[in-house]
């Protein structure tokens, strides 16, 4: 073999262990890399200067709705940011120097949303942008211009009562978008885009249709209006070409009765090929579910040390207090563990991942469940760190009374199927912390108390550092081995987005959205009577070290 | 508003009436808006928004009460104190508008007759990926891609109609492709593309595109997902629409 050949296999076989899940100088995707991990591999902040930690820049975008719950995209340089009405900004990186900006443009006669307004980021690729809108649009934006260069409507939102509220994921050629709609009477689905033309490249019904298989698992007519929605981001494996997708809970959410059966593909993990859309393998986590538990969280990839040997796996924190463990290259269940102390909806969980003790609402009654709907973890996300092999989550103790109904739906209307009342668990308080558990074995290294709850995502960096932010507008800095605290930083707005890590010219910043919003983030004043409201607002805050630091 | 209000809590010292609605708004919080459905502050979720809304307190009270049948809407006369009721119909009346947008108040919408339901359920069918809807709206359903349905002729066979407006796009580096153009202007040249299930709207600069009139396409291509049987349960729908406009 010629030297330059083993030259470039090396430095290819590097790559590809550097390749690992960290990002580098960009964020180029919503996890940070196509793994997820939501951590950065930059290093020049670390546990002995973040005291010195400094804004570099703010930047106000004007949409206030909702709140900013968005993760920046940066690549080369430049951020890229969306707000809850589709706003799109371009961002210079280094100087909050606006490039351009995009609001999309809601038709005359735009209907009230089912799922409000709001917008958890664009993906980029192929020098286009993309944003999902509330009236369930895709819509491709020259990455220099910020001009419209395609737009296609997925699905009238007025008949499925569905939108696009998660980012999309851009990956090969292709873009793929989820929609909201586990709450209403919809069939949920995947949609794969031609990134450069915006054609239909497949669509994946996550409820399997008549002669599918799975299809028997729904009575009568049920699985049209089974729910089963996308509304968060997938992960992928290139190495293994498969996409992975969460599937939300199945619908009537609180009734099964109607639609007796496993429900598949709701609650579930999806391995589609992303090349045809077809499914490869799933996992289901919650058989006919009935306490609105979403699988839609982000799906971790890491390689860990299982048994004796490194398997690549999936991590999944889920809405019902438990992290799922799967091979990802196969969908077999390795093992699952509870990452909440308030869990009663089932007893357990079996060595071969089946639910034990299932406690179930009932018509008319109100019965306490734990953890809520709002989940041991809502959708901001959690954090991997390869050097202390952890995980960081944001969670909260909480519970509802829920009482189920019997309900007859209309297509795309409202498919809840009773009712929920959030209250804090038997202890008396509602509670939220952010907590590090080793990865390969679940065991709790640490956890730090909020003063309410977290309901921002969690950044880790090779610095050694946590960052994160609360509703009360501090964005701070966590020891990633001890949890002490290093740094904070108050924003005026609580916290409710995604914040990442980029650099420029070798300088590292680190970028958080703050300005507090969303449906679930309204029942703060409910939760937490003797606390603040949180402040609403919609800015990105950039931090870097003053210059000369080391 | 306020008088709505105060005639509620006319018993009520002033400070007792805010902490009557102070209470109503935690009600509110984690039984109202969580989850996801009247919304944050009442600014609508998937259910109706509230700010705004012109409902009396007694209408309020019934509907928190006895719920809305078939509607989504809870009853929740069984579930919470009669107190919290009061408290947070309170609360809802802080929301009111002078704006009429009471529920009973929106237009009625008129009911498809029974031989034409299933045709309606057809051109929308949600489980085959939008229908006839992914390029026609009708009954503010579906989408402004293709002709207005409303004001056509009466057609028996979906599959051969004439096919006037559709144009052939060569894009520069691309294939031709058929088109509907949405906008032609010296900024900017917008067009449907026809060639995909879910039509695009492509956006060109003008000298980026080339537009010849006409197009191989044909509407048979739209509708082969139907059968025959199907596309006249669909016709009788459509039928129903052009008498009923
Ligand atoms: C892929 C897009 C598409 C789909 C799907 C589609 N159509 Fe059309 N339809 C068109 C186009 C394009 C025209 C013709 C516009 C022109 O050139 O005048 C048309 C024309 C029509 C017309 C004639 C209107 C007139 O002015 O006389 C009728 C009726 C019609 N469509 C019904 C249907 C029905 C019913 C379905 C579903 C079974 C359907 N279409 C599905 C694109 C579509």
């Amino acid at each position: 073999m010629p030297l330059v050949r083993v030259l470039a296999l090396v430095i290819l076989s590097k790559l590809l262990l550097a390749g690992d899940g960290a990002t580098q100088t960009d964020w180029p995707s919503y996890g940070g890399t196509y793994a997820a991990w939501r951590h950065s591999a930059l290093k020049q902040i670390n546990t002995g200067n973040v005291k010195n930690l400094l804004p570099a820049w703010a930047f106000q975008t004007g949409d206030y709705e909702n709140g900013l719950q968005s993760t920046p995209i940066a690549v080369d340089g430049v951020l890229y940011l969306s707000t809850s009405n589709s706003w799109a900004f371009a961002l210079d990186g280094a100087t909050g120097r606006m490039l351009w900006e995009y609001h999309y443009a809601f038709p005359a006669d735009s209907p009230a949303l089912a799922y409000g307004r709001q917008n958890r980021g664009v993906a980029v690729s192929h020098g286009l942008v993309f944003l999902g809108t509330p009236d369930n649009h895709l819509v491709a934006l020259n990455q220099k211009t910020g001009e419209e260069v395609w737009k296609v409507n997925i699905e009238d939102s007025r008949q499925c009562g569905c939108n696009t509220t998660g980012a999309p994921l851009a990956i090969k050629d292709i873009v793929v978008a989820g929609v909201t709609g586990g709450d209403s009477a919809h069939r949920g689905y995947l949609t794969a885009l031609d990134a450069k033309t915006g054609r239909l490249r497949w669509r994946f019904y996550t409820i399997p249709g008549p002669g599918e298989p799975g299809h028997d698992t729904w009575k009568g007519d049920t699985w049209k209006y089974g729910g089963g929605s996308t509304w968060m981001t997938g992960s992928f494996d290139p190495e293994l070409n498969l996409l992975y997708w969460g599937v939300g809970n199945a619908s009537s959410d609180l009734n099964g009765s109607k639609r007796k059966g496993d429900n598949l593909y709701t609650a579930s993990i999806v391995a589609l090929d992303p090349d045809t859309g077809k499914i490869k393998w799933h996992f289901q986590e919650v058989p006919n579910d009935v306490w609105d538990f979403d699988a839609t969280f982000e799906q971790i990839l890491v390689d860990l040390p299982i048994g004796g040997r490194t398997r690549k796996v999936m991590l999944h924190p889920t809405k019902g207090g438990y992290i799922w463990m799967l091979d990802r290259a196969t969908g077999e269940f390795l093992k699952a563990w509870p990452f909440a102390k308030n869990i009663n909806w089932v007893a357990g969980i079996t060595e071969t991942g089946k639910l034990a003790g299932r406690v179930e609402p009932e018509v008319g009654k109100r019965k306490l469940i734990c953890p809520s709907v709002v989940g041991a973890k809502n959708w901001n996300q959690g954090a991997y760190s390869p050097n202390t092999g952890m995980l960081y989550l944001p969670v909260q103790e909480m519970c509802n009374d829920l009482v189920a109904r019997e309900e007859n739906v209309a297509e795309g209307g409202p498919s809840t199927g009773g009712n929920w009342f959030i209250k804090p668990p038997a202890s008396g308080k509602a509670e939220g912390y952010i907590a590090a558990f080793d990865a390969a074995t679940g065991e709790r290294r640490w956890s730090v108390p909020a003063t309410t709850w977290i309901m921002a995502s969690i950044l880790s960096t090779d610095g050694g550092l946590v960052f994160t932010g609360d509703p009360e507008g501090n964005f701070f800095a966590l020891d990633a081995r001890s949890g002490a605290r290093l740094w904070s930083f108050q924003t005026g707005g609580g916290h409710r987005g995604s914040p990442i890590s980029y650099s420029i010219g070798g300088r590292q910043y680190i970028a958080t959205p703050t300005g507090w919003g969303s449906l679930v983030g309204a029942a703060h004043r409910g939760l937490f009577p003797d606390a603040p409201a949180p402040r609403q607002g919609s800015a990105l805050f950039v931090f870097k070290l003053p210059e000369g630091v080391r | 508003m306020m008088r709505a209000l105060l005639l509620l809590a006319a018993a009520l010292p002033l400070c007792a009436q805010d902490a009557l609605v102070a209470r109503g708004e935690k009600v509110f919080q984690t039984s109202c808006s969580v989850p996801y459905c009247h919304g944050p502050n009442g600014t609508a979720g998937r259910a109706p928004k509230l700010v705004g809304h012109s409902f009396t307190a007694r209408e309020l009270s019934n509907i928190v009460s006895d719920g809305i049948a078939n509607k989504g809407m809870p009853a929740f006369g069984a579930q919470l104190p009669a107190d919290d009721i009061r408290a947070v119909v309170g609360y809802i009346m802080t929301l009111r508008g002078s704006a009429p947008a009471s529920a009973s108040q929106t237009v009625a919408a008129r009911t498809v007759p029974e031989d034409a339901q299933s045709g309606k359920a057809l051109f929308f069918d949600a489980v085959r990926m939008g229908g006839c809807g992914r390029c026609h709206e009708l009954e503010k359903r579906g989408s402004r891609v293709a002709t207005d349905l409303k004001t056509a002729a009466a057609h028996t066979d979906l599959r051969s109609i004439e096919v006037h407006h559709v144009m052939t796009a060569q894009p520069a580096g691309e294939s031709a492709f058929p088109v509907l153009v949405a906008e032609q202007s010296q900024k900017r040249v917008r067009v449907f593309d026809l060639s995909s299930p879910l039509p695009v709207l492509r956006t060109f600069a003008p000298d980026a595109v080339k537009l010849t009139a006409g197009s191989a396409w044909e509407h048979r291509e739209a509708v082969s997902g139907y059968s025959d049987a199907e596309l006249q349960e669909i016709a009788k729908y459509l039928q129903w629409v052009a008498a009923a406009k």
